[in-house]
């Protein structure tokens, strides 16, 4: 599959070249093509989701799609650039003749001309582009639920009829004609409302225009909200009215009807199209008219049944699977011929993994584990990236092919440091919220790792592998390879109960792989519940293979001289460790002969307290001399997939006293019966000492579960899934 | 003015609102003028009129700000924007020139390519074809 860029102008969100990009980079994926957003423009707050075209590495078969909106400086740019060039018309270009000689003078420049309506694909044919292909918009419906609207935010004066119009579908040349509806509007109902949603953008002569509009009461510009703000005003409206001419696509007015408010629609460009026969579209701007006419579809329950039900009918025809659908035949051409896959002996699998090696993680070690076992039934490549750090994603390790543990590992720079401060400020604002696509992805390029020749090597190489496992949902990394590739996919989640899962992008993430293997069956239950729609999974987890250990080789190395509660994974707020510090102090505290606490892994914070040994990093022997030794094993963490310490711990024949705010670890105590779950300094005391009193029998239930949790089960439920891919492509 | 929809009678809408109009004493005002005609845009005429129309940027279209305004703007900022506009002239100057010499070059070669492909001996895709027809040199063994 092609490379495929696209080029805008700016990046301002609200602005339909800039909404349309984003949408199409979603869809674009989901046909194997990756691709980056860039502008000419690019904003830094943007960055680094959307990049700037002088940093985009070009090759001569890369595609770039130049989103064109009016005349403009990109036009020049998208003539020289030394690759494979499209367009996409994105406003039509009927009023303005420089539009149209830049549209003109791309024709014979440009090997394809996408068109969102077939309104847009006749302008592009009178300017003189022969291989113009017409693909279908669509609108993300969900999104705009009853249940998307914060409540009260922002407020709408209610039992008043309100009136929606996206400032940016005004007539940039007439303006004032909104004005002209709400004077006539008034007339009517003095207390109407004229809501102007968005930015004023493409306006000639905003001044006068604001001018004239502060005069009139009633009319309020609220300016480009967030999305969830939107979807308030729009579902708190009474109408949407959209005076525009040169729409190409219809797409503001189906944000409307997916938020089940009438549309009264000025009938050109895509509108007559769009709405093909839903919602009211009117043929002449007669003010006087239209007035009548809102206030009559306002104030007429009947009537304004009859519109939203004709209007959710047609927004069928604007799912993202219709779009999808289009665009594959519009975008055949990139495709390219499809690369030979030969019938082999071992079927050849990439393993896909935000970092790989020795990397303190627990979806990373599960997907070491995995390799080193089904290197024997696969032909295995890992691709990941260059980062060891999780925190940082800094390229630490070198790039290209190497070997670990006998298997090939292809490790490719990651393009953007993650810096904490930054995510965890835009984690702050977005989570909780509802948000639109482009806010989600933004998010998701932050949380990172951004690894283009990753990607790349997928768009243009994933034709050769015949299956792939990806590992954990939430990082860019799998979020934007999944989609590419999914048909052939096994997602291992890894998902956790927490405010990233609840992002609708994640949706394609965990409906479009061929199958998820999850690790418990509370992990199940959580996916179950947020995608209802998600691809066949199945309860796999991970295998125990217990390891000797000598307590006093760990006691005498690390100087420890007491009995001790033992944890090993990262050492890190997310993982609950303050909490735990905090517990034990108190445990510390108040017992005469308290255990010691010893924390393995790496750290990101400072570990102290009486009685606390923090070692750092371990080796495997190590980690089950320090096992073999242990009162009980800890899990702090609240958020966890499947804890391979607690597994570890019960084939060690150790207790585990767990975080009772996990779901999985609960569950994982609960079915084993070999240890007690914590939520406060008192309850962690209480574990502790009941784990004391009771060891043995606990510590046989543990070895009785851990004796179920076979590699050899594992190994053959992965071979058995990705045989089902191999035989039925 | 005509209703599109199908989810209500058009006709029957409009004369009901028509009807409401005229109990208020309102008779449909006047149409909109059309929109400009949508004819084809030959970009290179387009361009040279427009740099034509524009390269005098002391001559700007009518401004929308008020002439008190501007004039108290000419009075406090008048040195500071005679360089700007003398830095502007002296682009619009280049933009022009290379303009012009680009679109001298395009009209020669494609004067050049029309002439070439009058004589049906140097077409370029015959002079391809003869190079194909060459016999291959013989790789040593």
């Amino acid at each position: 599959m092609a490379v495929v860029h696209q080029l805008l102008l700016r990046f301002r969100r609200g602005e339909p070249a800039t909404e349309s990009a984003i949408r199409l980079s979603a869809l674009l994926r989901r046909l194997g093509h990756w691709g980056e957003l860039a502008a000419l423009e690019p904003p830094r707050s943007e960055a680094p989701w959307v990049r700037s075209l002088g940093s985009l590495r070009l090759r001569r078969t890369d595609w770039v799609l130049g989103h064109h909106a009016g005349a403009s400086a990109l036009t020049a740019r998208l003539l020289l650039l030394g690759c494979r060039r499209g367009l996409v018309l994105d406003v039509l270009p009927s009023a303005d003749p420089g539009s149209r000689a830049q549209l003109a003078g791309l024709a014979s420049r440009v090997e394809l001309a996408l068109a969102p309506s077939t309104a847009a694909a006749r302008a592009l044919e009178r300017a003189g582009h022969r291989n113009v292909m017409r693909f279908t918009p669509h609108v993300e419906a969900d999104r705009f639920g009853q249940d998307r609207a914060p409540h009260g935010r922002p407020r709408l004066a209610p039992g008043r009829p309100v009136v929606v119009c996206d400032a940016g579908s005004l007539a940039p040349r007439r303006p004032e004609e909104v004005l002209a509806f709400h004077r006539e509007l008034l007339r009517l109902r003095p207390d109407a409302q004229l809501l102007l949603l968005g930015r004023l953008h493409a306006l000639q002569g905003v001044r006068p225009f604001v001018r004239q509009a502060v005069r009139l009461r009633g009319l309020r510009f609220l300016g480009q909200r967030a999305h969830d703000e939107r979807v308030a005003v729009l579902r708190g409206a009474q109408l949407f009215l959209s005076l525009a001419e040169n729409d190409a696509s219809g797409e503001s007015l189906l944000e409307a009807m997916a938020a089940d408010l009438p549309v009264l629609a000025f009938a050109t460009g895509a509108v007559p199209e769009a709405l093909d026969g839903a919602g009211v579209g009117f043929t002449e701007k007669r003010f006087a008219f239209l007035a009548e006419l809102a206030v009559q579809l306002s104030e007429s329950p009947a009537l304004r049944e009859r519109v939203v039900e004709g209007q959710r009918r047609r927004l069928g025809a604007f799912s993202a699977e219709r779009a999808e659908k289009s665009l594959r035949v519009a975008l055949a051409t990139l495709a390219g011929p499809t690369l030979p896959r030969r019938r082999r002996r071992r079927p050849r699998v990439a393993v896909l993994v935000q970092r790989y090696g020795d990397v303190t993680g627990g979806a990373e070690a599960l997907a070491r584990s995995i390799v080193r076992r089904m290197s024997r039934h696969w032909e295995v490549t890992v691709l990941t990236t260059c980062a060891t750090d999780h925190l940082t994603w800094g390229n630490t390790l070198p790039a290209g092919s190497s070997s670990v543990d006998g298997a090939r590992v292809v490790r490719f720079p990651v393009r953007f440091q993650r810096e904490m401060p930054v995510l965890n400020a835009l984690s702050r604002r977005l989570f909780g919220r509802s948000l639109d696509r482009g806010e989600e992805e933004r998010w998701v390029a932050l949380q990172g790792p951004l690894v283009p020749g990753l990607w790349r090597h997928l768009s243009e190489e994933g034709g050769r592998y015949d299956g792939f496992v990806a590992f954990t949902y939430l990082y860019a990394l799998t979020a934007w390879a999944v989609p590419m590739v999914g048909a052939r996919t096994l997602l291992v989640p890894t998902a956790h109960d927490e405010p990233p899962l609840a992002f609708e992008c994640y949706r394609e993430v965990f409906e479009r792989p061929r199958g998820l293997l999850v690790s418990t069956p509370e992990e199940l239950g959580l996916v179950r519940r947020r995608f209802p729609h998600h691809a066949r999974a199945r309860v796999v987890g991970a295998g125990v293979e217990r390891r000797p250990g000598d307590p006093r080789r760990f006691r005498r190395r690390h100087r420890v001289d007491r009995p001790y509660l033992l944890y090993v994974g990262r050492v890190e707020a997310g993982k609950g460790i303050p909490e735990l510090l905090a517990f034990h102090r108190a445990l510390w505290a108040s017992e005469r002969e308290p255990p010691a606490l010893v924390l393995a892994g790496h750290a990101s914070l400072r570990a102290e307290g009486p009685g606390v040994h923090a070692l750092g990093r371990i080796s495997e022997q190590d980690k089950w001399d320090a096992l073999a030794g242990a009162t009980a094993v800890v899990v702090p963490s609240p958020l966890e997939s499947l804890s391979l310490l607690a597994l570890e711990a019960f084939a060690a024949g150790v207790p585990v006293i767990g975080n009772a705010h996990s779901d999985v670890v609960r569950g994982q105590l609960r079915r084993s019966g070999a240890g007690r779950v914590y939520s406060d300094a008192a309850t962690f005391r209480e574990a502790v000492q009941a784990v004391i009193a009771r060891r043995a029998p606990l510590a046989r239930k543990g070895r009785a579960f851990a004796a179920k949790h076979r590699w050899s089960n594992v190994v053959q439920a992965y071979r058995q899934e990705m045989k089902r891919i191999v035989e039925e492509p | 003015m005509k209703l599109l929809g199908r989810s209500f009678d058009g006709g029957r809408l409009a004369k009901e609102v028509r009807a409401r109009l005229t109990a208020r004493g309102i008779t449909e005002d006047s149409p909109d003028a059309p929109l400009d005609d949508e004819a084809p845009v030959d970009p290179h005429a387009f361009l040279v009129q427009a740099l034509e129309a524009d390269a005098d940027p002391v001559q700007a279209p009518p401004s929308a700000s008020p002439g008190l305004l501007r004039g108290l703007l000419r009075f406090a900022a008048g040195g500071v924007l005679e360089e700007l506009l003398g830095r502007q002239r002296a682009f619009n100057a280049h933009v022009r020139d290379l303009a012009a010499q680009l679109s001298a070059e395009v009209i020669e070669l494609r004067q050049r390519l029309a002439e070439l492909e009058r004589q049906p001996g140097k077409r370029p895709a015959d002079r391809a074809e003869r190079r194909r027809a060459k016999p291959r040199r013989r790789t040593p063994r």
